[in-house]
Protein backbone atom coordinates (compact mmCIF):
# COMPACT_ATOMS: atom_id res chain seq x y z
CA UNK A 1 0.00 0.00 0.00
CA UNK A 2 1.31 3.87 -1.02
CA UNK A 3 -0.86 5.85 0.45
CA UNK A 4 -1.04 5.08 4.44
CA UNK A 5 -3.14 6.91 6.47
CA UNK A 6 -1.39 9.01 9.64
CA UNK A 7 -4.01 10.78 11.74
CA UNK A 8 -7.21 12.66 11.59
CA UNK A 9 -7.51 15.59 14.07
CA UNK A 10 -10.69 17.70 14.29
CA UNK A 11 -11.76 20.39 17.02
CA UNK A 12 -15.03 22.85 17.70
CA UNK A 13 -14.79 26.23 18.59
CA UNK A 14 -11.36 26.53 17.95
CA UNK A 15 -8.77 29.91 16.53
CA UNK A 16 -6.08 27.56 15.56
CA UNK A 17 -5.90 23.37 15.16
CA UNK A 18 -2.10 22.00 15.63
CA UNK A 19 -1.44 18.73 13.65
CA UNK A 20 1.82 17.36 15.57
CA UNK A 21 4.10 14.57 15.10
CA UNK A 22 2.50 13.54 11.40
CA UNK A 23 6.04 14.10 9.19
CA UNK A 24 8.94 11.09 9.97
CA UNK A 25 11.20 9.57 8.21
CA UNK A 26 8.83 6.89 6.98
CA UNK A 27 7.73 9.46 3.98
CA UNK A 28 9.07 11.57 1.96
CA UNK A 29 5.85 13.05 1.12
CA UNK A 30 2.41 13.63 2.41
CA UNK A 31 -1.52 14.43 1.22
CA UNK A 32 -3.42 16.40 3.67
CA UNK A 33 -6.76 16.55 3.49
CA UNK A 34 -9.77 19.10 4.84
CA UNK A 35 -13.44 18.58 5.01
CA UNK A 36 -14.38 20.43 7.77
CA UNK A 37 -14.15 24.59 8.12
CA UNK A 38 -17.63 25.63 9.60
CA UNK A 39 -19.37 27.75 12.07
CA UNK A 40 -16.82 30.27 12.36
CA UNK A 41 -18.09 33.24 15.17
CA UNK A 42 -16.72 35.92 11.99
CA UNK A 43 -15.56 35.86 8.41
CA UNK A 44 -11.95 34.74 8.19
CA UNK A 45 -9.34 33.58 5.84
CA UNK A 46 -7.49 30.27 7.05
CA UNK A 47 -3.03 30.38 6.87
CA UNK A 48 -1.15 27.67 7.68
CA UNK A 49 2.49 27.43 9.87
CA UNK A 50 4.70 24.63 10.33
CA UNK A 51 6.13 23.12 12.75
CA UNK A 52 9.29 22.31 14.09
CA UNK A 53 12.23 19.52 14.89
CA UNK A 54 10.36 20.57 18.70
CA UNK A 55 7.06 21.08 18.06
CA UNK A 56 7.00 24.56 18.37
CA UNK A 57 4.77 26.59 15.50
CA UNK A 58 7.42 28.46 13.34
CA UNK A 59 6.08 32.17 12.57
CA UNK A 60 9.39 33.99 11.30
CA UNK A 61 9.01 35.47 8.28
CA UNK A 62 9.81 32.62 6.18
CA UNK A 63 7.23 31.71 3.96
CA UNK A 64 6.99 32.71 0.37
CA UNK A 65 3.88 31.50 -1.40
CA UNK A 66 1.57 32.37 -5.18
CA UNK A 67 -1.39 31.64 -6.63
CA UNK A 68 -4.94 32.34 -7.88
CA UNK A 69 -7.94 32.39 -6.79
CA UNK A 70 -11.13 31.33 -8.97
CA UNK A 71 -14.60 32.98 -8.44
CA UNK A 72 -17.60 32.97 -8.94
CA UNK A 73 -18.88 36.56 -8.09
CA UNK A 74 -15.69 38.18 -9.71
CA UNK A 75 -13.30 37.89 -11.88
CA UNK A 76 -10.27 35.57 -10.76
CA UNK A 77 -7.55 37.39 -8.46
CA UNK A 78 -3.52 36.52 -8.07
CA UNK A 79 -2.30 36.94 -4.85
CA UNK A 80 1.34 35.78 -3.24
CA UNK A 81 3.27 36.06 -0.15
CA UNK A 82 7.17 37.41 0.05
CA UNK A 83 8.50 36.49 3.48
CA UNK A 84 5.16 36.47 5.08
CA UNK A 85 4.65 35.05 8.60
CA UNK A 86 2.65 32.01 7.27
CA UNK A 87 0.97 30.13 3.92
CA UNK A 88 -2.18 31.92 3.20
CA UNK A 89 -5.27 31.60 1.50
CA UNK A 90 -6.89 28.08 2.86
CA UNK A 91 -10.00 27.85 3.93
CA UNK A 92 -12.69 30.61 3.93
CA UNK A 93 -15.57 31.03 5.98
CA UNK A 94 -18.63 33.51 6.26
CA UNK A 95 -19.70 34.12 10.19
CA UNK A 96 -22.36 31.03 11.20
CA UNK A 97 -22.38 29.22 8.24
CA UNK A 98 -22.06 25.80 7.40
CA UNK A 99 -20.55 24.46 3.97
CA UNK A 100 -17.50 22.47 5.12
CA UNK A 101 -14.62 22.87 2.88
CA UNK A 102 -12.76 20.47 -0.04
CA UNK A 103 -8.89 21.27 1.11
CA UNK A 104 -6.59 19.39 -0.22
CA UNK A 105 -2.90 19.79 0.08
CA UNK A 106 0.85 18.49 -1.09
CA UNK A 107 3.60 17.83 1.54
CA UNK A 108 7.30 17.41 0.16
CA UNK A 109 10.28 16.49 2.37
CA UNK A 110 9.34 18.36 5.35
CA UNK A 111 11.48 16.10 7.23
CA UNK A 112 14.48 16.33 5.53
CA UNK A 113 16.24 18.60 7.15
CA UNK A 114 18.49 20.37 4.20
CA UNK A 115 15.47 21.37 2.13
CA UNK A 116 13.15 24.24 1.94
CA UNK A 117 9.67 22.57 2.70
CA UNK A 118 7.49 22.63 -0.12
CA UNK A 119 3.92 22.78 -0.08
CA UNK A 120 1.02 22.69 -3.17
CA UNK A 121 -2.67 23.43 -2.02
CA UNK A 122 -6.10 23.98 -3.80
CA UNK A 123 -9.50 24.32 -1.93
CA UNK A 124 -13.10 24.64 -2.55
CA UNK A 125 -13.95 26.42 0.29
CA UNK A 126 -17.22 27.23 1.86
CA UNK A 127 -17.36 31.22 1.96
CA UNK A 128 -17.53 33.88 -0.65
CA UNK A 129 -17.71 31.39 -3.44
CA UNK A 130 -14.00 30.52 -4.49
CA UNK A 131 -11.35 28.08 -5.17
CA UNK A 132 -7.47 28.64 -4.59
CA UNK A 133 -4.79 27.09 -6.25
CA UNK A 134 -1.33 27.34 -4.42
CA UNK A 135 2.01 26.98 -3.99
CA UNK A 136 4.88 27.59 -1.53
CA UNK A 137 8.01 27.15 0.06
CA UNK A 138 9.43 27.90 3.30
CA UNK A 139 12.65 29.55 3.11
CA UNK A 140 14.55 27.79 5.96
CA UNK A 141 16.36 23.95 5.95
CA UNK A 142 15.39 22.84 8.88
CA UNK A 143 13.22 19.24 10.32
CA UNK A 144 9.30 20.13 9.93
CA UNK A 145 7.25 17.89 12.29
CA UNK A 146 3.83 18.79 11.75
CA UNK A 147 1.38 22.09 10.88
CA UNK A 148 -1.10 24.36 12.38
CA UNK A 149 -3.91 25.46 10.97
CA UNK A 150 -5.26 29.06 12.00
CA UNK A 151 -8.13 31.01 11.38
CA UNK A 152 -6.72 35.10 11.73
CA UNK A 153 -9.83 36.05 13.40
CA UNK A 154 -12.01 34.40 15.71
CA UNK A 155 -13.48 30.63 16.06
CA UNK A 156 -14.52 27.91 13.92
CA UNK A 157 -14.93 24.10 13.64
CA UNK A 158 -11.83 22.12 11.87
CA UNK A 159 -10.52 18.82 10.97
CA UNK A 160 -7.75 17.71 9.16
CA UNK A 161 -6.44 14.16 7.92
CA UNK A 162 -2.60 13.01 6.88
CA UNK A 163 -1.64 10.46 4.71
CA UNK A 164 1.98 9.57 4.10
CA UNK A 165 2.92 9.06 0.22
CA UNK A 166 5.09 5.56 0.43
CA UNK A 167 7.97 4.52 -2.08
CA UNK A 168 9.46 1.07 -2.19
CA UNK B 1 -7.69 -5.47 0.56
CA UNK B 2 -4.77 -3.57 -2.06
CA UNK B 3 -4.30 0.36 -1.12
CA UNK B 4 -6.10 3.28 -3.66
CA UNK B 5 -2.34 3.90 -4.76
CA UNK B 6 -0.15 1.58 -5.63
CA UNK B 7 4.14 1.64 -5.99
CA UNK B 8 5.27 0.99 -9.85
CA UNK B 9 8.16 2.85 -10.20
CA UNK B 10 10.75 4.56 -8.52
CA UNK B 11 14.07 6.73 -8.44
CA UNK B 12 16.28 8.53 -6.51
CA UNK B 13 19.01 10.53 -6.99
CA UNK B 14 22.17 9.59 -5.46
CA UNK B 15 24.67 10.98 -7.99
CA UNK B 16 24.01 13.35 -11.03
CA UNK B 17 22.09 12.37 -13.84
CA UNK B 18 20.63 13.82 -17.12
CA UNK B 19 17.49 12.18 -16.93
CA UNK B 20 15.00 10.41 -15.21
CA UNK B 21 12.86 7.86 -16.84
CA UNK B 22 9.73 5.96 -15.01
CA UNK B 23 8.41 3.07 -16.20
CA UNK B 24 9.10 2.81 -20.36
CA UNK B 25 9.94 -0.92 -19.79
CA UNK B 26 14.04 -1.71 -19.64
CA UNK B 27 14.37 1.78 -20.58
CA UNK B 28 13.49 3.03 -17.15
CA UNK B 29 16.07 4.78 -14.59
CA UNK B 30 15.46 2.39 -11.89
CA UNK B 31 15.96 -1.17 -13.55
CA UNK B 32 12.89 -2.45 -12.25
CA UNK B 33 11.23 -3.17 -15.52
CA UNK B 34 8.25 -1.30 -15.03
CA UNK B 35 5.80 -0.03 -17.71
CA UNK B 36 2.41 2.26 -17.57
CA UNK B 37 -0.31 -0.07 -18.85
CA UNK B 38 -3.58 -1.09 -19.08
CA UNK B 39 -3.34 -2.56 -15.13
CA UNK B 40 -4.18 1.02 -13.78
CA UNK B 41 -6.41 3.71 -15.65
CA UNK B 42 -4.99 6.82 -13.98
CA UNK B 43 -1.03 6.72 -12.93
CA UNK B 44 0.28 9.42 -9.79
CA UNK B 45 3.37 11.00 -9.67
CA UNK B 46 5.83 12.57 -7.32
CA UNK B 47 8.89 14.27 -7.75
CA UNK B 48 10.31 16.49 -4.93
CA UNK B 49 13.71 17.55 -3.24
CA UNK B 50 14.82 18.11 -7.15
CA UNK B 51 18.28 20.62 -7.39
CA UNK B 52 19.64 20.94 -10.59
CA UNK B 53 23.32 20.92 -10.98
CA UNK B 54 24.89 23.97 -12.76
CA UNK B 55 23.78 27.45 -11.11
CA UNK B 56 22.76 31.18 -12.20
CA UNK B 57 21.19 30.39 -15.47
CA UNK B 58 17.03 29.28 -15.94
CA UNK B 59 16.74 25.49 -16.01
CA UNK B 60 13.88 23.95 -16.94
CA UNK B 61 12.62 20.47 -15.72
CA UNK B 62 11.07 19.30 -18.86
CA UNK B 63 9.00 16.19 -19.22
CA UNK B 64 9.06 13.71 -23.03
CA UNK B 65 6.41 10.59 -23.40
CA UNK B 66 7.74 7.48 -24.06
CA UNK B 67 6.43 5.09 -26.45
CA UNK B 68 7.92 1.25 -26.68
CA UNK B 69 10.85 2.56 -24.01
CA UNK B 70 12.12 5.54 -26.71
CA UNK B 71 11.14 9.11 -25.97
CA UNK B 72 8.66 10.24 -28.41
CA UNK B 73 10.89 13.15 -30.58
CA UNK B 74 7.85 14.21 -32.78
CA UNK B 75 7.52 17.79 -32.90
CA UNK B 76 4.48 19.97 -32.57
CA UNK B 77 2.05 17.00 -31.11
CA UNK B 78 2.47 17.92 -27.69
CA UNK B 79 0.28 20.70 -26.97
CA UNK B 80 0.17 22.14 -23.17
CA UNK B 81 -0.52 25.30 -20.94
CA UNK B 82 0.13 26.48 -17.64
CA UNK B 83 -0.82 29.35 -15.24
CA UNK B 84 3.24 30.09 -13.66
CA UNK B 85 2.13 32.09 -10.41
CA UNK B 86 4.55 33.92 -8.85
CA UNK B 87 5.68 35.29 -5.54
CA UNK B 88 7.64 37.83 -6.48
CA UNK B 89 5.46 39.80 -9.34
CA UNK B 90 2.24 39.10 -11.22
CA UNK B 91 1.33 35.24 -12.78
CA UNK B 92 2.02 34.65 -16.50
CA UNK B 93 0.74 32.11 -18.93
CA UNK B 94 3.02 29.97 -20.08
CA UNK B 95 1.82 27.44 -22.85
CA UNK B 96 3.61 25.69 -26.34
CA UNK B 97 3.27 23.45 -28.98
CA UNK B 98 6.35 21.05 -28.73
CA UNK B 99 7.47 17.71 -28.30
CA UNK B 100 7.64 18.11 -24.57
CA UNK B 101 6.47 19.73 -21.53
CA UNK B 102 7.31 22.38 -19.09
CA UNK B 103 7.04 21.46 -14.87
CA UNK B 104 9.09 23.67 -13.23
CA UNK B 105 11.64 26.66 -14.41
CA UNK B 106 14.39 26.54 -11.29
CA UNK B 107 17.62 28.70 -11.20
CA UNK B 108 20.51 26.15 -12.06
CA UNK B 109 21.66 24.84 -8.37
CA UNK B 110 20.42 25.67 -5.43
CA UNK B 111 21.70 29.56 -4.95
CA UNK B 112 21.26 29.36 -1.40
CA UNK B 113 20.98 26.01 0.67
CA UNK B 114 17.83 24.02 0.73
CA UNK B 115 15.99 25.28 -2.31
CA UNK B 116 14.52 22.63 -4.94
CA UNK B 117 11.43 22.58 -6.84
CA UNK B 118 8.45 19.50 -6.40
CA UNK B 119 5.66 18.42 -8.33
CA UNK B 120 2.75 15.71 -8.63
CA UNK B 121 1.02 14.69 -11.87
CA UNK B 122 -2.02 13.25 -12.62
CA UNK B 123 -1.24 10.98 -16.20
CA UNK B 124 -4.65 9.47 -17.68
CA UNK B 125 -5.69 7.60 -21.01
CA UNK B 126 -1.83 6.61 -21.30
CA UNK B 127 -1.81 3.21 -22.30
CA UNK B 128 -5.13 3.51 -24.81
CA UNK B 129 -3.70 3.78 -28.61
CA UNK B 130 -7.25 5.07 -29.61
CA UNK B 131 -6.69 8.56 -27.79
CA UNK B 132 -3.84 10.81 -26.61
CA UNK B 133 -1.89 10.48 -23.35
CA UNK B 134 -3.40 13.49 -20.83
CA UNK B 135 -1.20 14.83 -18.07
CA UNK B 136 -2.37 17.31 -15.07
CA UNK B 137 0.44 20.03 -13.84
CA UNK B 138 1.07 21.26 -10.05
CA UNK B 139 4.64 22.33 -9.37
CA UNK B 140 6.46 24.43 -6.81
CA UNK B 141 9.87 25.81 -7.32
CA UNK B 142 12.35 28.31 -5.40
CA UNK B 143 13.82 30.43 -8.31
CA UNK B 144 16.52 32.61 -8.18
CA UNK B 145 18.62 34.12 -5.26
CA UNK B 146 16.43 32.71 -2.65
CA UNK B 147 13.70 35.27 -2.48
CA UNK B 148 10.97 33.76 -4.53
CA UNK B 149 8.47 30.93 -5.12
CA UNK B 150 6.85 29.94 -8.25
CA UNK B 151 4.44 27.50 -9.06
CA UNK B 152 2.41 26.20 -11.87
CA UNK B 153 -0.74 24.79 -12.59
CA UNK B 154 -2.21 23.32 -15.75
CA UNK B 155 -2.00 20.65 -18.20
CA UNK B 156 -0.34 18.68 -21.34
CA UNK B 157 -1.57 16.17 -23.36
CA UNK B 158 0.19 14.20 -26.23
CA UNK B 159 -2.31 14.74 -28.88
CA UNK B 160 -1.25 11.40 -31.61
CA UNK B 161 -3.44 8.39 -30.72
CA UNK B 162 -1.06 5.87 -29.19
CA UNK B 163 -0.18 4.07 -25.89
CA UNK B 164 2.74 5.70 -24.02
CA UNK B 165 4.06 2.98 -21.69
CA UNK B 166 6.29 5.70 -19.73
CA UNK B 167 7.62 9.40 -19.06
CA UNK B 168 11.22 10.93 -19.08
CA UNK B 169 12.13 14.09 -17.20
CA UNK B 170 15.04 15.98 -17.77
CA UNK B 171 16.43 19.35 -17.81
CA UNK B 172 16.79 21.89 -20.64
CA UNK B 173 20.75 22.58 -21.47
CA UNK B 174 23.53 20.73 -20.52
CA UNK B 175 21.95 20.56 -17.07
CA UNK B 176 21.73 17.35 -14.68
CA UNK B 177 19.78 16.76 -11.73
CA UNK B 178 22.29 16.40 -8.46
CA UNK B 179 18.93 14.92 -6.45
CA UNK B 180 16.02 14.05 -6.48
CA UNK B 181 12.82 11.50 -5.75
CA UNK B 182 10.70 10.49 -8.47
CA UNK B 183 7.93 7.93 -8.18
CA UNK B 184 5.31 6.63 -10.39
CA UNK B 185 2.30 5.18 -8.33
CA UNK B 186 -1.10 3.30 -10.04
CA UNK B 187 -4.39 3.78 -9.00
CA UNK B 188 -6.34 0.67 -8.54
CA UNK B 189 -9.06 -0.02 -10.32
Amino acid sequence: MSLEFIKKVSDTGISSLVVSDIFSADYDDYLIQQTVYDNASAANDGTMRLLDSGGTVISAAEYYYAGENTRIYNTFTETNGVGATSFGYFGYQDASTTTGVGLTMYVFKPYDSSLFTKCLWQAQVGGSGQARWYGGSHKSAETITGIQFNTGTGTINMDCIVYGIKGF
Amino acid sequence: MAGAFEIVDEYNVTSAVAEVILGAGSSGSSGLNASIDSTYDTYFVTGSGIVHSSGGSAQYCLLRWTVGGSEDLTANTKQWAQRSMRSDTTNEYRWYTSNYTELTLQDGGAEAPGENSCFYLYLNTFPESSVGSMITVHSVIDQFDGVKAHSRLGGAGDMTKQACDGIKIFGNSSTTFVSGTFRLFGLAK
